[in-house]
């Protein structure tokens, strides 16, 4: 195991531990072990029995075989020759597809970024002393230099390809920018290796660099005979392109594509394309993530929230000497038809009202399901446990006991995220100054989507502890908890508006901000769980379902607190797909809206907001917006040869794939319109495609942004339709013709 | 993880395109009241899940008739403060 230091005058050092992962092998008859660990044992430095909880389950120790392989890399294909030499199920295999240098971090309880002690004996093992606590809430973070690195292409054709020469190689070095466009290829080739050696970054950072750049340096040093001498890492190896080619896979209802990693040894190569946490939060979410969850910054930084939670588990398991099942065969408790139509429904929703209303109130609970699953226990394991039947401690609706024993890995696991977001949150908002607090807040907000994560991985399929008892078990307490706090506000007086999942929306004639503390006070006291007041609104809209207007729909809406601020949930400005400059004009819209105190003064503002429309719509006529600013952003559902209708997204796959561009089902595209009527694939143009203005089609986009400004103002004035909006328009032409 | 019950706002959506045969013969007036009155069961989505039926339609149906209830309830008091208001 290869390991980079910092030490304390911020020289980088590279040490090596003679230390390699152990697989765990269990049968029910340990004398079966004998024959396939004799066959095998060129693959094991040593062997030995051990005794480990083989299930999350399990309230005894079993006797277990502990292998300690002589190649780090070779546990998944050890695991596969052993889990062959035996009938199905005779050879149970554990800890097979733990990533080694997460094994070591748990190992040895340590972690990314902690300041420790380390000396090494005569036989090349390390010994770690840690002098840092991943609960820190003010940590040392060492120095690190940080470079950024962007390459411009000479295009042969319309989009980039690996084939096309380096036109200049652009470098910045903590602030300081260098070009390299100079010479031949090569030139700028080891041109760009002699600047990283020289300036020895921590962090290379790039864009798409997963993707497209570090590849196509690669490809084109192949291409100049260079290959060899083309080094970015620390260690001087040659970069190559990754044997195995990136996935997509599906979460949640949508299709996401991850590239291969390319990584640099002994730096950190941060792609901005593919890093949740940098994207979420920068550097301090990264090093907050690696920290917490115990992964390498390399790896946290490509992660998804998932595979860093799964490391908070798997650090946890190991500290309980719990194994950590290669194929969970955890199962689901039987149901009968009725207990599953009780059990297998979400958290609750209160159907908003659709229309305007005044002097609405928002309340929520902090972080409701991490604190269920903390506060009531909730995990795999502990949700109809054999040890205790007459447990207090039990599911509503359900009645299904709830370890009272135990604390479950998964509340073990949750415990540091709930408490440090819980502070962070507080530090955020007190007396630091600017940069403190916007470090506390970007840590905080990498916590949050570790704790709605570990709400969805109870019912994942593939999470190693995860069982559908225990996701069933928190929505349950959720439907609980909103249905109770409701019927103390209506106790009260208040009227619910709205309600879903952990917020209420509430109501009541002539009450002030102290009525409502009053309230959240109560039900905080009655089901012990912590509320916030988010404020009271001058006005909020609840919109009604684009595809049924008389439902409404739970979760697009949009209003203005007293004190101002803008909440906008749901609608085209907040959706990542919208063309900028129609998510631009709608929150100025909404802005304008924003400045009335009542709803019958944001009515009195509609012909201001139908001038900024006019204004925009008037612009586009013109073409005076850039093009940059109407592309639509979308990730491709399925693979490109699978699309069959002639639909805007299929045109500008067709186009980009027609310029040699290889797209995957998950990754992103972007695109223009620029003649929606037509019929072939030049209905679009791909941004990657667009070199100066583009002759986009204006009617279409001014039709959308009448749709997009109807979005905001038909509930204030019902003449304000999409097609009355449009109308609008029509006519000024008309009279500036005229 | 796939749902092994679908949400009742999905069951909804299921038990009406069910109805689609029933829909095609009306009117194009009755199909605008039909559409009219499935959306109406949406009101109470969260109510009729929370009742656990086994039939989806027992849900929609209970939604409509407490719907129609209540605005039954509403139109007879107007009704009723007209009258009074009435000079006989």
């Amino acid at each position: 195991m290869v390991v980079w230091l910092k030490d304390e005058s911020g020289r980088t050092v590279r040490l090596v531990d003679r230390w390699t992962p152990s697989i765990f092998i269990a049968t029910d008859n340990l004398e079966d072990m004998a024959i396939p660990l004799q066959a095998m044992r060129q693959e094991f430095a040593w062997t030995r029995t051990t005794e480990k909880y083989e299930q999350v389950t399990d309230s005894a120790k079993s006797t277990v075989t502990e292998a300690k392989l002589k190649d780090a890399k070779s546990a998944q294909r050890v695991g596969l020759r052993m889990e062959r030499m035996g009938p199905f199920g005779a050879f149970r295999l554990y800890n097979v597809d733990v990533p080694p240098n997460q094994s070591y971090l748990y190992e040895h309880d340590i972690f990314p970024l902690a300041r420790c002690e380390v000396t090494q004996d005569g036989g090349g093992l390390l010994t770690w002393k840690l002098d840092d606590d991943a609960g820190e809430y003010d940590y040392y973070v060492p120095t690190f230099t940080k470079m950024k690195i962007d390459v411009l292409t000479s295009k042969q054709g319309k989009i980039a390809r690996v084939t096309d020469s380096i036109k200049e190689i652009r470098v910045d070095k903590d602030g300081e920018k260098i070009a390299v466009d100079g010479g031949s290829e090569v030139d700028k080739i080891l041109e760009l290796v002699s600047i990283v050696r020289s300036a020895d970054p921590d962090f290379v950072i790039t864009d798409d660099g997963d993707t497209f750049l570090l590849p196509y340096l690669v490809k084109r040093a192949e291409s100049n005979g260079v290959a060899d001498r083309f080094s970015l890492d620390r260690e001087g190896t040659p970069m190559k392109t990754p044997a195995k080619g990136g996935t997509s896979y599906f979460s949640y209802g949508k299709i996401y594509y991850k590239p291969s990693a390319m990584k640099l040894l002994g730096r950190v190569h941060v792609d901005t394309s593919t890093s949740f946490a940098f994207r979420e939060a920068g550097f301090e979410g990264l090093f907050e993530l690696s920290r917490v969850c115990r992964m390498p910054m390399h790896t946290s930084s490509r992660a998804s929230i998932g595979k860093a939670l799964s490391s908070l588990q798997f650090y946890h398991a190991s500290k309980s000497d719990l194994l950590v099942p290669w194929k969970p065969t955890l199962w689901e408790h039987f149901k009968d038809r009725n207990e599953l139509m009780i059990a297998d429904r979400g958290g609750f929703i209160f159907e908003p009202r659709i229309g305007v209303h005044e002097r609405v109130a928002e309340l929520d609970f902090s972080a409701l399901y991490p604190n269920i699953m903390l506060r009531k226990n909730i995990s795999a394991e502990t949700i109809r446990c054999q040890c205790c039947p007459d447990s207090k401690n039990r599911v509503p609706e359900l009645g299904w006991n709830v370890c009272e024993r135990t604390k479950g890995i998964v509340p073990k696991a949750i415990e540091i995220i709930v408490r440090k977001r819980l502070r962070y949150k507080e530090l955020a908002s007190g007396p630091g100054t600017g940069t403190d607090r916007a470090r506390y807040d970007a840590r905080q907000g990498v916590l949050k989507w570790l704790g709605v994560t570990t709400f969805g991985y109870l019912g994942f399929n593939n999470a190693k502890f995860g069982r559908i008892d225990a996701h069933i078990a928190v929505c349950a307490w959720d439907r609980k908890i909103l249905l109770d706090a409701a019927k103390i506000a209506e106790a009260k007086g208040f009227d619910v508006v709205h309600g879903i999942i952990d917020s209420l929306w509430l109501r009541k004639d002539g009450e002030q901000k102290q009525g409502y503390l009053e309230l959240k006070s109560e039900i905080e006291r009655e089901t012990g769980f912590v509320m916030s007041f988010n404020g009271i609104f001058n006005w909020v809209v609840f919109l009604p379902s684009k595809v049924n207007p008389s439902a409404p729909s739970v979760n697009r809406y949009f209003g203005v607190f007293s004190d101002g601020v803008l909440k906008v949930r749901g609608i085209e400005a907040r959706r990542h797909d919208t063309p900028l400059a129609l998510a631009k004009c709608q929150m100025d819209v909404l802005q304008i809206l924003a400045g009335a105190d009542s709803i019958s003064a944001a009515k009195d503002k509609v012909p201001q907001c139908l001038e900024t429309f006019l204004d925009r719509a008037s612009a586009l006529a013109r073409h005076e917006i850039p093009s940059a600013e109407l592309a639509f952003t979308t990730d491709l559902s399925k693979e490109p040869e699978e699309y069959s209708a002639m639909t805007v997204q299929r045109a500008a796959v067709r186009r980009l794939v027609e310029e040699g561009a290889t797209l995957h089902a998950g990754e992103g595209i972007r695109y223009i319109i620029t003649d929606y009527e037509g019929t072939g694939s030049r209905r679009v143009i791909p941004l990657e495609m667009v070199e100066g203005e583009v002759d986009y089609d204006s009617d279409r986009y001014i039709a959308l942004l009448a749709r997009t400004c109807a979005s905001v103002l038909e509930p204030f004035d019902q003449a304000c339709t999409a097609a009355g909006i449009l109308r609008t328009f029509d006519k000024q032409s008309v009279m500036s013709l005229t | 993880m796939g749902r092994t019950i679908p949400s009742f706002r999905m069951a909804e959506v299921q038990e009406s395109s069910e109805w689609r045969a029933f829909k095609r013969t009306l009117s194009h007036e009755d199909r605008c009241a039909f559409d009219q009155m499935i959306g109406t069961a949406r009101l109470y989505t969260s109510a009729s899940s929370l009742a656990i039926r086994p039939s989806r339609f027992e849900g929609m149906a209970m939604a409509l008739m407490f719907h129609h209830q209540t605005m039954l309830a509403r139109a007879v008091g107007t009704v009723s403060g007209l009258s009074r208001g009435t000079p006989e």
